[in-house]
């Protein structure tokens, strides 16, 4: 039996506009990584949420891995499959369009991991 | 029992280990995160706990406050807000790699948000029926995160093992009160030296104390000179679920005197927070860590080993 191993990461976690960037996460014990987006709410005249995964050698200075969601404009949820990611993972994007005070979206975001 | 002993000296694990007759947890982090977990509070919505908090709502209740006034973060309001999540890490680091753990490669990692004053969590909630001694056992380390090349042996302001406990409800058959305690140690990384701490009158929270410093509490742990050489510590604490009491505390070789003090909800908790209520034989296991600095600190665990022996019904 393989292991398998759920993470939420953010939950109704509120985006203003601006950069964003999810905590560092070792999954090096894992083969196969999921991130999933659960955008709960938008908000604003154009909200918009691009996320990209990243990998680290040290945790510490990051590096695309060639994975991106397609931008989340609105409710709804999404995902993006990782692999050959090594240990250290992250998500990084920006938040867009959303209204010059409060959130653009609320949204949850989970890591799913598997050996 | 001597075979016993025998066996569990020579197993690889827990010949390291000093458990009590009955291994309850014996968690080897190379082999899973064990049923360890991140806290999130109770989200049904909770006005019992006057003294501390304004009235939790519920969930949808903050998501439609949040609705009525945009500028308000829902993350930012309890039982939400941003938590670092435990993790299985190799202990990597830019400049040694991998270093592994005490024995083996992975240890639970409990980070904290790079925050002052956050704490990072992991929890296992063990519900025991019966009573008598309860032992609880690691290997830890904990250091800060090295990004700025600085030793950051006092980024990190405290370690601590917190619990919640509730005894089992069957003790009203023989007349006896079912009662709630929260026995916890703290390691307070003091600049001006490292000491232990009980949870002896505490009535804040699980985690907050107010902390009793311990009479003989001075202790220096290895730290090391370097912010990503990793030292590893043994910690055993026991506590006796029959009579409500400490027993025994040691870290690294000293033995703290602590048998017979006990945690007295000081001032008293009222009402249903203070009772066992949904939550009857309740041993929930807290390991932590609290950040000094903006900076993220993690707390290590090669492993955990939870024991337990003796009472009337045969343990």
């Amino acid at each position: 039996m393989r292991r398998s191993h759920t993470v939420p990461i953010e939950l109704f976690a509120s985006l203003a506009n601006g950069p964003y960037e999810s905590e560092p996460y070792e999954a090096g014990w894992a083969s196969e990584a999921i991130a999933f987006v659960y955008v709960r709410e938008v908000a604003g005249p154009d909200p918009r949420l691009e996320l990209r995964a990243q990998g680290s050698a040290d945790g510490q200075r990051w590096v695309d891995l060639g994975a991106a969601f397609p931008p989340q404009t609105a409710p709804g949820g999404a995902l993006l499959r990782l692999t050959h990611f090594g240990n250290w993972l992250r998500l990084v994007g920006a938040v867009s369009g959303g209204p010059s005070s409060g959130p653009a979206a609320i949204v949850d975001i989970y890591w799913v991991f598997k050996e | 029992m001597d075979l016993a002993r025998a066996l569990r000296r020579s197993d690889r694990l827990l010949g390291r280990y000093q458990p009590l007759e009955r291994l309850l947890v014996v968690d080897d982090f190379d082999h899973g995160m064990n049923g360890w977990q991140g806290l999130f509070p109770d989200y049904d919505g909770w006005e019992d706990y006057p003294e501390r908090y304004a009235p939790v709502p519920t969930v949808p209740e903050i998501v439609a406050l949040s609705r009525a006034d945009p500028g308000l973060r829902i993350d930012r309001r309890i039982p939400l807000g941003r938590r670092a999540m435990p993790m299985l890490s190799s202990l990597t680091s830019w400049d040694i790699g991998s270093q592994g753990t005490w024995d083996g490669t992975y240890a639970l990692k409990i980070p904290t948000l790079p925050i002052a004053g956050e704490k990072g969590l992991a929890v296992k909630r063990l519900t025991l029926p019966e009573r008598g001694k309860l032992r609880f056992e690691t290997y830890f380390c904990y250091k800060a995160e090295p990004s700025d090349f600085r030793l950051g042996e006092h980024d990190v302001r405290a370690v601590f093992l917190a619990c919640d406990v509730m005894d089992p409800h069957h003790l009203r058959e023989r007349g006896e009160e079912p009662l709630r305690w929260w026995p916890a140690v703290r390691y307070v990384n003091d600049p001006a030296g490292g000491r232990w701490q009980m949870m002896l009158h505490g009535s804040e929270g699980v985690l907050d104390g107010p902390w009793d410093d311990l009479p003989d509490g001075r202790q220096d742990l290895g730290f090391n000179r370097s912010p990503t050489k990793y030292q590893w510590h043994y910690l055993r604490l026991t506590i006796d679920l029959t009579t409500h009491c400490y027993v025994d505390f040691h870290c690294y070789g000293k033995e703290f005197a602590v048998a017979g003090k006990r945690h007295v909800f000081d001032p008293p908790l009222t009402g249903f927070r203070a009772s066992t209520e949904r939550c009857p034989g309740l041993v929930a296991t807290i390991f932590g860590i609290e950040a000094a600095r903006d900076k993220r600190c993690f707390l290590y665990l090669d492993s955990v080993v939870i024991s337990a022996e003796g009472d009337e019904a045969g343990w």
